[in-house]
């Protein structure tokens, strides 16, 4: 901005690089579906027809490599975890981590004697939005991938990080 | 069957044989219809000799007539039926009062405050109900029992085969093959299967088997110890038996000999212990991820 | 898994895999086309339920059944609080009776409209999928404005029910009933009359009677054989014996009779019984009636034990509950129906082609929560 300003007509934006990746970017992030249990029905529904989630951009992806968001809906054992790993990092970059239900977040119900149940998704990968309910509501899904939107926006890919 | 259950059944089944069917039919209950059907069924081979025995005890038909003694119980009985006009015109304000309060707490649960006020009744006037019980027909545990010992000698272990059989480990093989196979009996499918934790060092194994063509039910116990927890498998019998057997051996740690994959089913292959044991202590980490202990309450 | 010929290879599908309705992992060993054994891996959803149930009180068990079938989850309460009230000897009154007959109905109806859309999916129709979506969101409507939740309800209680019904829940019900009856045959002429459909499951994975029985097979997967079996009717529990339905039965419509066809053919059908079960007992619900007259002030149950079945959407559910006189169960085990219809698996689909296997897969309708537990 500033010496390019009002130099151009109405139809030149002038812009960024930086916010122009991120824009597009958050914009359209189609979301790896690994779902587990319950909170995976409450992801289809919200998949469905009522609430629609490809009106925010995600289409629903069955690979890892062709996905930006894994949204974990679902308990997490003891047993998958080390899949999760595995799936989380054939996913290429830029990829990022919604943790859905309370099972996903810090073990749900299950915290106090699950022997085979994992404490929260969050010990193998790295999360970035959580979602609590049991099961959350679709629209509480759909208010926390706007909030992963919001975050994805924020970000400044190019430039070099200080320290 | 506690007393009051045999005194409402010998009600049903005098009024039964008299031929009013509908007092037995339109029971909710489905174990204490069940009952007086086989009582009934039971009666009708000789009426006569059952009226004469039970009738002594000269159980009302009616309740009306035997509350003169008890004023408030006949009161709360009409109100219970709609009519409280007789209640409204009794002129001794104290009885009045008592009346309507045990009106109250009769209308909670009606059915049951006219059940207790009946066999109250029946108590202060019958003189001699004999004590033997009425005899329901032989049922398919005693006559599993009566087969499986005739034919495999000491399988059977316990004496009271009301609920369960408790069937000797040696011959449990045998016994199950014969239970499917044996027309009478015919015991086609194995509902479930579940292991026990006794405590005092004993396992247990509870096998639930249903007859498709019969449709009678039977239940099935066989103990082991926590040092040799051997059982032989049943698989080749019943199919399902393959997962069922397999889930125990998972859970509590009882061993099938002659199954043909005996390995865990629901934890991964390396998991140590035997969770639904009593004292099962989980252990550390598992592939590096810690396992935190159960823990007791909030903290 | 013994010997590999050198033209045979072992396949992974799973688990995760969008065909495979949950955590589920088939190792398959083919041929590239011919699939000669399956293995069915489970566990990945073990959440130790048994092992909670001996540490919690019996009240507190509910939420957890609730999660293990989390497509049926009324019916998963009603198997539980039918085997507590039998143990303890509750009787609860009409209305209590009424209104849990017409959840667990509207609930078979909902699971049978998640089954069977995802059995499409997995054939390849995605319509069909979003139509019964949208027609279970009306159903879970009906749920959430009873007892406030969308998936896992705890609406059953030992003894009577959580919340009554709302101002204006029968007139919505019937609205409903009177909206979804023609869908059914709307959605007969979509898909189960359809050509490629009919091509793709008739006489695919048939199952006979007596490998049925054997392998603890129950529910549509049975009737689908031919054999007339419904607890509902053959085991009487709460007022079912009051009402007047008929048992679909499967009779071969395509092809074989126990084919994928006829599991599918099955569960339609299901539902329009459904939907005269529900009209009947909305009719004859008693108007007055309080849902928590018979709650027991603390629950303590005699010594003993008890195993009682009752009809879930996938089967017949049973629960052996085993109690030691204290407020927290001893023992509690529960059988699932989508486990014993897991097992048949190698059975059935062996010696078809791959894409037959997820085929069968999708018509035994099972769900992970249930199997694992």
């Amino acid at each position: 901005m500033g010496l390019l300003e009002n130099k151009f007509n109405d139809n030149i934006i002038v812009e960024k690089l930086d916010k122009l990746l991120s824009w597009s970017r958050s914009t359209s992030p189609w979301f790896f579906q690994f779902g587990t249990a319950c909170c995976a029905i409450e992801m289809m529904a919200a998949a469905a027809s009522r609430h629609d989630l490809m009106r925010i951009g995600m289409i629903p992806r069955s690979s890892p490599r062709q996905a930006d968001v894994m949204i974990v809906a679902g308990t997490v054992t003891m047993k998958m975890a080390l899949r999760v790993k595995k799936l989380y990092e054939q996913m290429a970059d830029p990829k990022y981590v919604v943790a859905m239900g309370s099972c996903a977040t810090s073990g749900g119900p299950y915290w106090q004697h699950g022997y085979h149940v994992l404490k929260g998704v969050d010990i193998v990968i790295p999360v970035d939005v959580y979602v609590p309910g049991c099961p959350p509501r679709p629209e509480a899904l759909i208010e926390g991938l706007l909030k992963l939107q919001e975050q994805i926006l924020e970000e400044r890919p190019l430039t070099r990080k200080m320290a | 069957m506690s007393p009051d259950t045999e005194k409402i059944i010998i009600e049903l089944v005098l009024k039964a044989l008299n031929g009013d069917m509908d007092s037995i039919n339109n029971l909710d209950d489905r174990v204490l219809r069940s009952k007086a059907k086989a009582a009934l069924f039971k009666a009708k081979k000789d009426p006569d000799a059952y009226r004469e025995k039970y009738s002594k005890s000269s159980i009302p038909n009616d309740n009306e007539n035997n509350f003169k003694n008890d004023p408030i119980t006949s009161y709360v009985l009409k109100g219970l039926d709609g009519d409280m006009d007789q209640i409204n015109a009794i002129e001794d304000r104290v009885l009045r009062g008592k009346v309507k309060a045990a009106l109250v707490k009769a209308k909670k649960d009606p059915k049951s405050f006219k059940m207790q006020v009946g066999l109250k009744e029946v108590k202060k006037q019958t003189i001699e109900l004999d004590e033997e019980k009425v005899d329901i027909e032989e049922s398919i545990n005693q006559r599993i029992k009566k087969l499986a010992l005739e034919k495999f000698p000491q399988s059977i272990l316990n004496d009271d085969v009301e609920k369960f059989l408790l069937v000797d480990l040696k011959s449990w093989s045998s016994l199950s093959a014969y239970l499917k196979t044996e027309e009478s009996l015919f015991f086609d499918s194995l509902q479930c299967q579940t292991g026990f934790d006794l405590g005092e060092g004993l396992l247990e194994a509870r096998y639930n088997l249903h007859s498709m063509k019969h449709d009678h039910y039977t239940e099935i116990r066989i103990q082991v110890t926590k040092d040799n927890p051997r059982i032989p498998s049943v698989e080749e019998v019943w199919r399902i038996a393959d997962w069922f057997e397999r889930e125990t051996y998972d859970m509590l740690g009882i061993h099938f000999d002659g199954h043909r994959d005996m390995r865990r089913i629901l934890l991964p292959d390396d998991w140590e212990g035997w969770p639904l044991r009593k004292d099962y202590d989980v252990q550390e980490t598992y592939h590096g991820i810690v396992i935190p202990k159960m823990k007791e309450g909030w903290e | 898994m013994g010997v590999i010929r050198g033209e045979e290879m072992v396949l992974n599908i799973g688990p995760q895999h969008p065909a495979t309705h949950g955590v589920l992992r088939l190792q398959v060993k083919t041929d590239g086309e011919i699939v000669s054994e399956i293995k069915p891996y489970i566990g990945y959803l073990h959440r130790c339920f048994e092992k909670h149930c001996e540490n919690v009180t019996y009240e507190q068990v509910l939420p957890f059944t609730d999660r293990c079938d989390y497509l049926a989850s009324m019916t998963m309460n009603f198997g539980y609080v039918v085997a507590m009230e039998e143990l303890m000897e509750i009787r609860v009154n009409d209305r209590v009776q009424h209104i849990r007959v017409v959840m667990a109905e509207l609930q078979r109806i909902a699971s049978h409209l998640l089954g069977l859309g995802a059995f499409g999916l997995d054939i390849g129709a995605f319509t069909p999928f979003l139509h019964m979506l949208r027609d279970r969101e009306r159903i879970l409507d009906l749920f959430e404005m009873t007892c406030g939740a969308r998936l896992l309800y705890n609406y059953m209680w030992i003894g009577g029910l959580s919340h009554d019904l709302p101002v204006g829940f029968v007139e919505s019900t019937y609205k409903f009933l009177d909206y979804f009856e023609p869908k059914i045959d709307e959605f007969v002429n979509l898909l189960v009359h359809n050509k490629i459909f009919v091509e793709r499951t008739a006489d695919i994975g048939v199952m006979p009677q007596d490998v049925a029985i054997s392998y603890g097979v129950t529910g549509p997967n049975l009737r689908a054989s031919g054999l007339n079996w419904d607890l509902r009717k053959n085991d009487p529990y709460s007022i079912y014996n009051k009402f007047d339905f008929n048992i679909p039965v499967g009779q071969g419509g395509k092809g074989t009779v126990g084919d994928c066809w006829d599991r599918f053919y099955v569960r339609v059908l299901e539902m329009k019984e459904s939907i005269k079960i529900v009209r009947q007992a909305l009719a004859s619900m008693p108007k007055d009636g309080d849902v928590h007259q018979s709650l027991p002030k603390k629950i303590k149950p005699p010594i003993g034990s008890i195993y009682r079945r009752t009809e879930s959407p996938r089967g017949d559910l049973g629960y052996y509950i085993e109690s030691d006189g204290s407020n927290v169960p001893y023992r509690l085990k529960m059988r699932s129906p989508a486990f014993t219809a897991l097992s048949v698996i190698d059975e059935i689909a062996a010696g078809w082609l791959l894409s037959d296997v997820l085929a069968i897969l999708g018509s035994l309708d099972i769900v992970l929560g249930e199997i694992d537990r």
